[in-house]
């Protein structure tokens, strides 16, 4: 499954930011001064393929520790990750003008130049590794997939979300996704009726897939 | 319309993907509606994605110096500082764009670091400003001391000095016309070669001074750095620097 790359063009409530606001977003007029605090993500979107800066630093703020995290699975470094997220947020808007926000949401792009960038950093590694290879000193250096990339992504994604559910819905998803237990399971584990454990996961599962933008959601 | 001819609640699909069964009728809809079936199909990839995630797949927060070393590579906030004053800030950010992060922000906070000095003592708006004999003879041993000059998009200066006292040793940190937002500002010391961080306390006015904890060692924490924090209760690094600078000798 690709949960982020598969998306929809309908403009939809997503991934936000990793910090809550400093301040109710409804509780003034939105001017410049906050304009990338109450930002959906897709104006986010438009905002950067029209060269806003603002809307740059936004990505940044919202995604950079996804496409930190993914670097980060596929080098095993935290300097080379912080190095991939560099190229990767740079060449994005370098090259801005080949963005559309009518094709793809913004962290889906994001991460579409993070695989290529993570490309880039193992074909760096063998032309070194070849180097010292030459020079008598073997050792391994072990590329991941794209499909790896885009697994990560998700599953950092839909981990992140988890993290956000409130009490017990978090506790009941963790069961259910990391210790696979059943709806039985969890009921008889938290000792709580049947029908609860599935209305929280039911709702868990709402609220997972509206971030996660999924395509295809009925209207 | 029957049963069999409305499409399957997306709740009921979600819950199927994770187990349950359909009811009888529902279940006939969705084997023979493309529609359902596609609906089944992404929420089967979503809890089968689900049920791979484990805690170890937790985002990790990239360095918090990151966003600055990206700014400054693509030259961000030059338009916003260039001509709007002969205050000589855009030259902080006018670097080389090609510069990587490895070594870019030093060398951008060392730069401003020396025009930050000159704004110190030409601008006459710093608190250093007020006393031209900045040396008593009861003054504390200065044992470093920094330029704090803006990160591109910020506005503000400053300095920072350890010093050695009686009840230890101390940061004192002296700003001005930083950037305002919401939040506070707080203080951090940082080793730019692991890029830890200690948080020192907030700033809350145009001078602060902040007791260094016993047996940090000084020689690795070398960069002083003044970030925006907003009041969430997260007591990370908001990424948000306002100034920066470079301890030395």
């Amino acid at each position: 499954m690709t949960v982020v790359m598969e998306r929809s063009h309908r403009a939809t409530v997503g991934y936000v930011s990793t910090r809550p606001l400093p301040f109710d977003p409804d509780a003034s007029t939105p001017t410049s001064a906050h304009l990338a605090d109450v930002a959906t993500d897709a104006s986010v979107g438009v905002s950067f393929a029209d060269g806003e800066e603002w809307a740059l630093e936004e990505a940044y703020k919202r995604w950079g520790a996804l496409i930190h995290t993914v670097a980060l699975r596929a080098t095993g470094n935290p300097h080379d990750a912080d190095d991939v997220a560099q190229a990767v947020f740079v060449s994005a808007w370098r090259g801005r003008h080949r963005y559309s926000p009518d094709h793809a949401a913004l962290p889906a792009w994001l991460l579409g130049i993070t695989k290529r960038r993570i490309a880039d950093h193992w074909e760096s590694r063998s032309r070194e590794q070849r180097k010292v290879d030459a020079a008598g000193h073997a050792s391994e250096v072990v590329p991941q997939t794209e499909d790896s990339v885009e697994q990560v992504a998700d599953r950092v994604l839909i981990a992140d979300e988890l993290s956000r559910l409130d009490q017990p819905q978090r506790q009941i998803m963790e069961l259910a996704f990391f210790d696979d237990l059943t709806h039985h399971q969890i009921a008889d584990r938290l000792a709580m009726p049947l029908g609860t454990v599935k209305s929280h996961i039911r709702r868990s599962l709402m609220r997972l897939r509206s971030r996660l933008e999924v395509d295809g959601v009925a209207v | 319309m029957s049963q069999s001819e409305m499409h399957a609640p997306d709740d009921l699909l979600a819950l199927h993907a994770m187990g349950d069964p359909l009811p009888a009728a529902m279940g006939q809809h969705v084997a023979l509606c493309p529609q359902c079936e596609g609906e089944l199909n992404q929420w089967t990839g979503l809890v089968a994605t689900g049920r791979t995630t484990s805690p170890a797949d937790m985002p990790v927060e990239p360095s918090p110096l990151l966003w600055g070393a990206i700014s400054d590579e693509l030259g961000l906030g030059q338009q916003l500082t260039a001509g709007t004053s002969e205050e000589p800030l855009a030259e902080v950010v006018n670097l080389d764009s090609r510069r990587r992060w490895s070594t870019g922000w030093l060398v951008a906070a060392s730069v401003a670091g020396i025009v930050g000095g000159a704004v110190l003592t030409t601008g006459g708006v710093a608190l250093t400003d007020s006393d031209p004999e900045p040396t008593p003879i009861a003054a504390p041993a200065v044992v470093s001391s920094a330029s704090l000059a803006p990160l591109p998009q910020h506005q503000g200066d400053g300095a920072a000095e350890i010093v050695e006292t009686d009840a230890g040793t101390e940061l004192i940190v002296d700003v001005s016309a930083l950037s305002s937002g919401e939040g506070f500002y707080e203080v951090w010391l940082i080793d730019p070669d692991t890029f830890q961080m200690i948080g020192l306390g907030a700033l809350t006015d145009t001078s602060g001074r902040f007791p260094i904890p016993d047996g940090l060692n000084l020689s690795r924490y070398t960069v002083v750095d003044v970030s925006l924090e907003p009041l969430d209760g997260d007591p990370v690094h908001s990424t948000d620097s306002v100034v920066r600078g470079e301890l030395s000798t």
